[in-house]
């Protein structure tokens, strides 16, 4: 066993320019993760989850995005500075990522099974019947029958058109999947019947998994760790058990507080009040501090470091000083 | 869909006949006496009666027209009232040079516009782009008969490397195919490039990128195919919007095709000859948008199967009905 | 609520006034712009001489002090000619977009907005009638009025009732799926007046845009009417008209070519250019 961790992103900074404007969208996130793991990226829209996915394998839009500074440790190597010839023998084939929207990560002018075929014969090399069969089976195995591999994407729901995507990730047995997302765009019922399918299928292929989500449902049912992410950075780390029975940021805190509880405890939902700072122009403090209800003086003027709290516990607040929150 | 196209297919008849019946009308109200012209000031009353029975001119309106269909069926398109040639053989003599014009200047066009437009959007906000935009901009605002002017002034007059008229050589097409795929290229660079950047930005080619796939075939294999689609809409409007430039285009170049025999035609109030040219060229419009919508169910598998579809919802009906 | 659309109109216009100044296409197609409007209302008296003034002691002179752009054939100068022509070019191809926007614009509300039958002739009418190249139509409408100014804006502007019909039958399809028009239809509001106050204010922008650019379009057929011998009278200076002069005389005195065909070139990108820049500020689907 190395002493590197499977995968590690340190102080990552994502900018985006529009208009002469700088949009900071990722300021500094920094967590790892374990083989086998599963982390859950958790954070309300626009906290820069999915630009961190982005940022792994490197498929930001070029003249937009610009990664600022950070390593990402993928078993040691650093794929920031990566050669784009090494980025492209891994995306794909060691890192896959299966997009928020199926009803648009699919070529509509390719077959489905063509698009899973693309997937394969890129990092194998091997005839192109048995690319063919590999595809199949892999439809097979998302609960595609294999007899629809010439269909078009317009020709399946969207919670079929998720599967197509998922078998597209998996068509190379991944080491890492980063899901953004995946059954945020889909029927209730559905989003139950592709999440068994996608924990089913980690178990089978042994797939380390980073699942980025606003639902923490999905946290609870799938993650091991859980990261929490607002205004691009993370301010709260821990195990699943940490962050659920224990959570330190007031963020977190409100996170769970806006939840419906089913044991019937609390009557109203609390939501979070305010809204998630400007990322033009972030303040200078804790990005959280206009929201926190324990603000103080030292929160406004002084940014906060992610400090360890317990074990793998780390939270990004000046409050655990001072005694916990609520 | 070999029902679609039998249905496209016949749908041009009562197409052409409308344009048959709004041409004839507009011509059978212009004003001009066709047999004066014909014959001459000096003609006598009798020469000019003679004339108009002998063209039927004497008739009134839908006897007229009744009588152009009739012969229309038989393939016949009347003479032209000065040189008395059938219209029909002069147009299936000229047809040739028209459609041989066409088809190279619309190759010139994709073939300058396209990698165009491809290398403008893969450089979005580059000098590449910029430049290709502004030259694109100057050449679709230049009137293509001018342009054929200047190109006669540089390449006839002063270098004499080309000819100036004619239609034997190969030599003689260069100047008219440029004149008119130049503004046809312009189009297709602007229409492919905005048309690459809107796919560019969708998710599945950012999904192409994360499976690996090679920048290049990214761009080959998942743009260019779904850009395409609207490229080939516009390259066919744009053509037949370019018709009459192209026929003007003949005539400077001295090529016998139909766009000299029709504006003589029509300068010389010769009813037959613009009646007849008209037709055709409203018929190759028509096939013209029938290959744009066929090149369209090829590319984009959407169309076909809701044409499909859409039979199989009628025969569904039928059965319901019987 | 009975505001709103002249609200959104407002939001939409400011929009558009910020928009199109960090347009630099925009800014030189409108400097041009200007600039082509100060010669055709003052053209009079920018040049010494009259359009039609021949000088058999000055002709095919190459453009000198005395003559910016040179003489032609009969010793006019071309300066006087381009700058008169310039009024013609103008006013008729202004004249005829508007015939054209209305006309093709009342074609296709009526199709868009009662549908069924009338909406059926109307397109396939249309169908027909962009069957035939505009340049041929509007030479047979020009034979059919004849020469002169009216006759010839009035050809223009009927042949170029297509695009027009088709963009306001597309806008009032869009919009009469919108809420606001249904409930204008249950509180019994006339068709006149949905159309005019939900329908039409949705359907202007990509007019303006296709009326800023057929302006350049006409000017083009206008000079092609004129080098062909059609549309104006022959006495007066048109553009394409001077073009087919000087073609005669192109290999010894290019410049009775050059001169007008880049008044043709430049005022129609001049066109095209704020056209463009219009419809990029007016897409709401760009954000700035």
């Amino acid at each position: 066993m190395t002493d590197h961790a499977f995968l590690e992103v340190k102080d990552l900074r994502v900018e985006y320019t529009s208009d002469k404007q700088i949009i900071h969208a990722v300021n500094g996130a920094s967590f790892s993760l374990e083989k086998g793991e599963t982390l859950g990226l958790v954070g309300e829209t626009g906290a820069g989850k999915t630009t961190i996915a982005k940022s792994i394998l490197r498929v930001l839009p070029d003249r937009a995005a610009s990664i600022r500074s950070g390593k990402i440790l993928y078993n040691g190597e650093d794929l920031l500075s990566a050669s784009e010839e090494r980025m492209r023998s891994i995306r794909g084939n060691e890192i896959a990522m299966i997009f928020q929207d199926p009803m648009t990560a699919l070529n509509p002018t390719m077959t489905v099974g063509y698009q899973i075929f693309e997937a394969i014969m890129l990092h194998n090399t091997c005839e192109k019947a048995e690319g063919k069969a590999r595809a199949e089976a892999m439809l097979e195995k998302v609960g595609i029958p294999a007899v629809r591999y010439h269909d078009y994407p317009h020709q399946f729901s969207g919670g079929m058109k998720q599967r197509v995507v998922i078998a597209m990730a998996l068509a190379c047995n991944p080491a890492l999947l980063l899901s953004d997302e995946p059954t945020t765009a889909l029927d209730v019922t559905i989003q139950a019947q592709v999440l068994d399918m996608m924990k089913d299928l980690k178990t089978e292929f042994q797939t380390s998994m980073i699942m980025i989500t606003h639902d923490l449902g999905i946290v609870a049912e799938v993650c091991d760790k859980v990261a929490v992410c607002y205004a691009g950075e993370i301010v709260e780390y821990g195990t699943m058990e940490d962050i659920f029975d224990n959570p330190l940021h007031p963020y977190t805190v409100g996170l769970f507080h806006s939840l419906p509880d089913m044991s019937g405890k609390r009557n109203r939902l609390t939501p979070i009040k305010g809204m998630m700072p400007d990322p033009v122009s972030l303040p200078e403090g804790c990005f959280f501090a206009e929201r926190c209800p324990y603000a103080t003086e030292k929160c406004r003027e002084i940014h906060p470091q992610l400090e360890k709290a317990d074990g793998e516990h780390e939270v990004r607040c000046f409050g655990k000083e001072n005694g916990k929150h609520g | 869909m070999a029902g679609y196209i039998v249905k496209r297919i016949l749908w041009l008849i009562p197409i052409t006949l409308m344009v048959i019946i709004f041409v004839y009308t507009i011509l059978f109200f212009a004003p001009g006496d066709a047999a004066r012209v014909a014959l001459g000031n000096s003609a006598s009353e009798e020469a000019i009666a003679e004339f108009n029975a002998k063209y039927g001119l004497d008739l009134g309106y839908f006897p007229r027209l009744f009588n152009y269909i009739k012969n229309l069926l038989h393939g016949d398109m009347g003479v032209s009232y000065y040189t008395h040639v059938s219209v029909s053989k002069q147009i299936a003599d000229r047809l040739p040079y028209t459609i041989l014009m066409a088809l190279l200047a619309t190759a010139f066009g994709l073939i300058v516009g396209l990698p165009m437009g491809i290398l403008a959007a893969t450089h979005q906000s580059t000098w590449i782009d910029s430049l290709a935009m502004a030259v694109t901009m100057f050449f679709s605002s230049m009137p293509s008969f001018w342009f054929a002017l200047i190109l006669v002034m540089i390449f006839s007059i002063h270098l004499k490397i080309l000819p100036a008229v004619g239609y034997e050589s190969w030599r003689n097409y260069i100047m008219p195919v440029i004149a008119i795929g130049l503004q046809l290229s312009a189009i297709v660079a602007r229409q492919s490039r905005s048309s690459m950047l809107e796919v560019i930005r969708s998710d599945y080619v950012t999904t192409a990128r994360a499976k690996g796939q090679k920048e290049s075939k990214t761009i080959t294999d998942h743009v260019l195919r779904n850009s395409m689609i609207p490229v080939v809409t516009i390259t066919g409007t744009a053509l037949a919007g370019l018709m009459g430039g192209a026929l003007l285009i003949e005539q400077i170049f001295s090529i016998p095709g139909l766009g000299t025999y029709l504006f003589g035609g029509i300068a010389s109030n010769d009813v037959p000859v613009v009646l007849g040219c008209v037709i055709v060229i409203a018929m190759f419009h028509g096939f013209l948008m029938l290959l744009v919508d066929l090149v369209y169910t090829v590319v984009d598998p959407r169309l076909k199967s809701s044409i499909i579809a859409a039979r199989a919802r009628k025969t569904n009906n039928r059965g319901v009905n019987a | 609520m009975k505001n709103e659309p002249s609200n959104k109109r407002r939001s939409q216009f400011s929009l558009v006034m910020r928009r199109l100044p960090k347009n630099k296409g925009a800014v030189v197609g409108l400097v041009i712009i200007a600039m082509l409007l100060v010669i055709v209302l003052f053209g009079d008296y920018l040049t010494p001489y009259d359009y039609y003034h021949q000088d058999y002691m000055n002709m095919f002179s190459f453009p000198s002090r005395a003559h910016p752009f040179g003489t032609d054939s009969f010793g006019r100068d071309i300066m006087s000619r381009i700058f008169y022509g310039a009024r013609f070019s103008f006013w008729v191809s202004v004249g005829s977009v508007i015939i054209s926007a209305i006309l093709g614009g009342i074609l296709g509300t009526v199709a868009g907005y009662y549908g069924g039958v009338a909406d059926t002739i109307i397109m396939r009418f249309l169908d027909v009638y962009q069957s035939i190249p505009g340049l041929v139509l509007c030479l047979s409408f020009s034979a059919v009025f004849g020469p002169g100014t009216f006759t010839t804006m009035a050809a223009l502007g009927i042949t170029g009732i297509g695009s027009y019909a088709r963009i306001l039958r597309g806008s009032v399809l869009q919009a009469k799926g919108n809420d606001y028009v249904e409930a204008a239809r249950a509180v019994k509001a006339s068709d006149f007046h949905i159309i005019v106050r939900h329908i039409i204010p949705n359907a202007i922008s990509p007019m303006i845009v296709s009326m800023t650019m057929g302006v350049g379009t006409d000017i083009i057929s206008i000079a092609t009417l004129g080098f062909v011998g059609m549309g104006i009278p022959s006495h007066l200076p048109e553009w394409g008209a001077m073009l087919s002069e000087g073609r005669s005389y192109m290999g010894i005195y290019p410049h009775l070519v050059l001169i007008p065909g880049i008044f043709i070139m430049i005022t129609v990108l001049s066109f095209n250019l704020f056209g463009d820049g219009l419809r990029d500020a007016m897409d709401p689907r760009l954000k700035d």
